[in-house]
């Protein structure tokens, strides 16, 4: 456990400096935009990955996002969130309005599997030490995490954060009714946050 | 309603709401429930904002390639922002002309004195209307962010909308009807097939809203033996809904003996136990 809140920490731990450099960014600071992408570069795109299921596409995102920071870093309100937040946000948003969009779907030649909700946890190659330690135990964590949830429950997270299904449609394509959905939607988000919180003492 | 019902219920709206997928009548219901502004009720929202946040962290650790930043930093290049450095003109310019020249150094003069007082009091104004500016810029943002939720449930409706026809609609697409039996004698139901894509679309209409630990169970009859077909609620008796059955167990439905809804505890029995709310057979 001691490990998950570690790892958590870790990665929000650099609000401040995020802060300031989305404040040099606003100020058309080059070097701060590339800063901030080294930083975030593999959160976003592996999320990006995630939901689009497609390298080209999600690099496309990826590059979309930044230069939306670009432009949007002046009205950078740092009391409605973090920049985590910010640019998870964001990036979701992108991802799910572009696998939304009618031409990208044409694009895909063959469908996932809609039962197939379960990610695949993948270590990039690495070549930092600590960074490839830190993929390697995010992993870790995430995979401890995840067998804690009930499948019916993460099954449901999963289609709706990276699929970007809404409950009906979650009903519609896996034949559970629609309160069962929002149940186990509920059910599901708190067990995570049960375990996030450390309250969980079988990690 | 009993006050953990109440509780659940909230707690449900808080989760569709932080993960995104809340459609606009539970965007609504939750705007309600927080306007008594209830500490707790606040807190447990902020509590599972907090919580879908960390979702990102679950994606598979993926670098992308080294050509996005330079693509980054090239389409930056081409953007220019509306606001520009204010330029300020240098007060000690030696080349001045007239009597801008020849005035004292040593005493700013009394029209430098206006125009810094008329330019304060211009600074003022400036920041107050930008303020309010900034603040009509948050306003259109939500406004903005609330129509893209309600455009993107208006696409997913349309999504549904055509798959539903796509069965309707195939050159040999056919449906079994189902009438209410005493339970419901006024409710009715169709089984549309498509033999082609072999797509099923259950119809429902008149059956009463299901008691919470229970669900409709849908059972198709072949050689005297049921077969579940799927399990469903119903959330509005007076309208119509649509149920799409992915996995529809017969690929003909002509050829079954009967099909029939019944009433079973949550989340439907091998064999059916309860009460039978609609009966149909192919050729009725």
């Amino acid at each position: 456990m001691f490990i998950i809140l570690a790892i958590l920490k870790k990665l929000t731990a650099n609000t401040e400096r995020e802060a300031q450099l989305i404040s040099k960014i606003s100020k058309e600071d080059e070097a701060a935009l590339s800063e901030l992408y080294q930083l975030y570069q593999r959160l976003l795109f592996s999320l990006c990955y995630s939901i689009l299921k497609n390298k080209e596409d999600a690099e496309e995102v990826l590059q979309e996002v930044f230069i939306q920071v670009w432009e949007k870093a002046p009205y950078y309100n740092r009391d409605k969130g973090t920049p985590y937040a910010w640019l998870t946000t964001m990036t979701r948003n992108r991802c799910i309005d572009r696998i939304r969009s009618k031409a990208y779907k044409k694009s895909q030649i063959t469908d996932h599997d809609d039962n197939d909700v379960i990610l695949p946890f993948i270590v990039s190659n690495e070549h930092d030490p600590f960074s490839a330690t830190l993929a390697q135990e995010r992993t870790s964590m995430v995979q401890k995490v995840l067998n804690l949830i009930p499948d019916e429950q993460r099954d449901v997270l999963t289609f709706a954060y990276f699929e970007g299904y809404s409950q009906s449609e979650i009903s519609d394509k896996t034949g559970i009714p629609l309160g069962t959905v929002k149940s186990r939607m509920r059910q599901g988000l708190l067990k995570l946050q049960q375990l996030l919180e450390g309250r969980e003492d079988s990690i | 309603m009993s006050s953990q019902i109440l509780n659940d219920r909230f707690e449900e709206l808080c989760a569709a709401y932080v993960l995104g997928v809340a459609e606009k009548a539970e965007i609504e219901e939750l705007k309600k429930e927080l306007e008594s502004r209830d500490p707790d009720k606040l807190a447990r929202l902020s509590e599972m904002h907090r919580t879908a946040q960390h979702l990102p962290l679950f994606a598979p650790t993926l670098d992308a390639s080294d050509q996005v930043l330079p693509k980054v930093l090239e389409s930056i290049k081409s953007i220019k922002r509306e606001k520009q450095p204010i330029p300020i003109s240098s007060t000690s310019d030696s080349k001045k002309s007239g009597s801008e020249a020849s005035a004292p150094s040593t005493q700013t003069p009394s029209w430098l004195r206006a125009a810094a007082v008329l330019l304060m009091v211009s600074t003022l104004i400036l920041a107050y209307l930008a303020t309010n500016l900034n603040q009509e810029v948050d306003t259109l943002e939500t406004v903005v962010e609330n129509q893209r939720l309600e455009l993107m449930n208006l696409q997913q409706r349309v999504e549904v909308a055509e798959r539903y026809l796509d069965v309707i609609s195939g050159r040999n697409s056919y449906f079994v009807g189902m009438d209410g039996l005493d339970p419901s004698p006024g409710g009715f139901g169709r089984i549309f097939f498509n033999p082609e894509t072999q797509a099923a679309l259950l119809q429902i209409n008149g059956l009463p809203v299901n008691p919470s630990d229970k669900d409709y169970q849908l059972w198709v009859i072949r050689d005297g033996v049921p077969i579940s077909a799927g399990i469903f609620s119903v959330a509005d008796p007076d309208s119509s809904q649509y149920f799409e059955l992915p996995r529809f167990v017969d690929s003909d439905l002509a050829q079954v003996d009967a099909v029939a809804v019944t009433l079973e505890p949550e989340g439907g029995m091998p064999q059916p136990t309860g009460d039978m709310f609609l009966l149909g057979t192919p050729s009725s």
